[in-house]
């Protein structure tokens, strides 16, 4: 399933969260949506699926959502953790969901209880599956939650923030389930401040500042084009290696005492010159180019809340 | 719509609030009987026991279990995953209130007819009584009454987003307001929504000293009810689904 969001706007009191957002997922990838607190992720994807009303609008296979036959077969969501009644359990708020046509095999017979099954096995809450869900940890809130998005199999998922309160494990699992769906032809839009965790996982990247687009391209040619590879050295003869760097074209910031960050040149170039003239060298680390770095890099004057320079 | 009335079945028979409050009125109903044991009973005594005596308890129990019916949806967040079940929102509010006054009715039905066994065994009458169709008027009738005052109150759920709020409503509005003016209006009050709703539970039309039932008792608490639904569509088609 492709996703094409064109336009999309929302206003709140006269401020701007959201500002002609337009972008596409695409079937078979994970795409990553990122931005800083506040640029509107949560209010973009409510859009999309018609929970906010705004303008623009967001077409599944050329159609938008409230005109697909059975939503939820087509496009799972988890845009809330806690969107369930507290003294209702796991199993009954999933089948209750099921009812709603989200379970596949027509929604009848014990066919959807059985999907319930699986898939209170598949994110771990079996055991849990008659206690009320109001006493669920965040990380258990989550699983209920995807859960619920995987009830209808469908083909497209719309997650915000689902690895918050995920233990490692379970952000592993979450990456490997994503992955595994991408790979099966299914559309993710995952949306993270977890970049770390996001650039292990996606491949292609939405970033957004203060409601507006400002990338929207693969992981791999964001963080390229975005953060040059640095070498770190840490040597007691860091001022002669910095002369002698000079004339490759190397630039070089001296950031500490004996401390050198290197960029236009790879380690090698760098290890090399300093066997060649014996010089000591007590670190010498490439630094790769992150997603983190090329976020921050993108996102500096899109940050809607920072924090202040200390107390 | 039969995907959205499943739904709601599902929602309400998973949730205690709504299974106590069913159990409430027919208990409530039951141990009331006791206290006419052993008594010869006419059709219009059985109508009293099983349908007029318990109406107010029944009103509020609906009115309770309508308004959860966007209430609880709104105070826990769960309206965003129904509406993404059921992404129509007309259709939604439609299903609800349908779903609503169906279970308004059912659980009259119930108490009534769990009321009707008890006082089978405890009193004595006439089988002849069976045979009174204004017997089962009333009975048909009560358990309408108790549907409608559901829908209303899923439909005043809407528009309030709370659970609190419409049953409040609705127990001023039946237990104070109407019956103010019914002091003031005198045999006008029969039109007035929810009395005009009594008469026609009533096995007679004088029996609650509102004056005869007409045509217009029948339609002025629907009247209302379509009122109170076309505003909360308007306002709940124009809301974003955000959590109270």
């Amino acid at each position: 399933m492709r996703i094409q969001a064109a336009g999309l706007t929302k206003e709140f009191g006269g401020r701007r969260a959201v500002d002609g957002l337009s972008f596409t997922v695409e079937p078979g990838k994970v795409t990553g949506f990122v931005g800083p607190n506040g640029a509107g992720k949560s209010t973009t994807l409510q859009l999309m699926l018609g929970l906010v009303h705004g303008d623009g609008r967001t077409l599944f296979d050329g159609r938008p959502y409230r005109d697909l036959p059975c939503p939820v077969r087509e496009i799972g969501a988890v845009l809330d953790t806690r969107s369930f009644h507290p003294r209702r359990s796991a199993r009954d708020h999933l089948r209750m969901l099921a009812a709603a046509g989200r379970a596949p095999a027509g929604g009848r017979g014990r066919a959807p209880d059985r999907r319930v099954d699986q898939l209170l096995d598949l994110v771990g809450l079996a055991p849990v599956a008659g206690r009320p869900a109001g006493g669920f940890s965040l990380g258990m809130a989550q699983r209920l939650g995807l859960a619920a998005a995987l009830l209808g199999d469908p083909r497209a998922l719309l997650l915000d923030e689902p690895a918050n309160g995920l233990d490692p494990h379970g952000v592993a699992w979450l990456r490997e389930l994503l992955r595994a769906f991408a790979a099966g032809g299914g559309a993710v839009l995952v949306s993270s401040h977890l970049l770390a965790e996001m650039q292990l996982l996606a491949d292609h990247v939405v970033v957004i500042g203060r409601g507006r687009l400002l990338a929207d391209e693969p992981l791999e040619q964001l963080v390229g084009r975005s953060v040059r590879e640095q070498v770190l050295v840490r040597s007691p003869d860091a001022g002669r290696l910095a002369e002698l760097l000079a004339p490759t074209g190397a630039a070089v910031d001296r950031t500490g005492d004996g401390e050198l960050t290197i960029s236009g040149v790879g380690a090698e170039v760098v290890g090399d010159l300093a066997h060649e003239r014996r010089l000591r060298l007590h670190q010498l680390t490439t630094r790769s180019a992150s997603l983190e770095a090329a976020f921050l890099a993108l996102t500096r004057d899109g940050v809607e809340y920072a924090a202040g320079d200390g107390p | 719509m039969t995907a959205l009335l499943s739904y709601e079945w599902r929602r309400m028979r998973s949730l205690g609030s709504d299974r106590a409050l069913l159990a409430g009125v027919v208990a409530f109903a039951l141990l009331a009987d006791l206290a006419a044991a052993g008594k010869p009973l006419d059709a219009e005594g059985v109508i009293f026991h099983v349908v007029q005596r318990d109406l107010a308890v029944r009103w509020l129990a609906a009115a309770a279990i309508g308004a959860q019916a966007f209430g609880h949806e709104f105070r826990y967040g769960t309206i965003r995953p129904t509406l993404l079940g059921f992404p129509r929102r007309g259709r939604l509010l439609a299903g609800k209130v349908a779903a609503a006054a169906l279970a308004g009715t059912a659980g009259a039905l119930l108490a009534s007819a769990a009321s009707f066994a008890l006082l089978l065994a405890l009193t004595r009458w006439d089988g002849h009584l069976f045979g009174d169709p204004r017997l089962w008027r009333s009975l048909a009738y009560g358990a309408v009454t108790v549907g409608l005052v559901a829908a209303l109150a899923a439909g005043l759920g809407a528009l309030t987003r709370g659970t609190g709020l419409p049953v409040v409503l609705l127990a001023l509005w039946a237990g104070i307001l109407e019956p103010l003016a019914a002091a003031v209006l005198g045999g006008g009050a029969g039109l007035l929504p929810f009395l005009s709703m009594l008469q026609l539970a009533a096995y007679s039309g004088e029996a609650v000293d509102l004056g005869a039932t007409g045509p217009l008792s029948a339609v002025v608490f629907p009247l209302c009810l379509a009122a109170v639904l076309v505003a909360a569509a308007a306002v709940f088609a124009r809301r974003d689904a955000t959590a109270t």
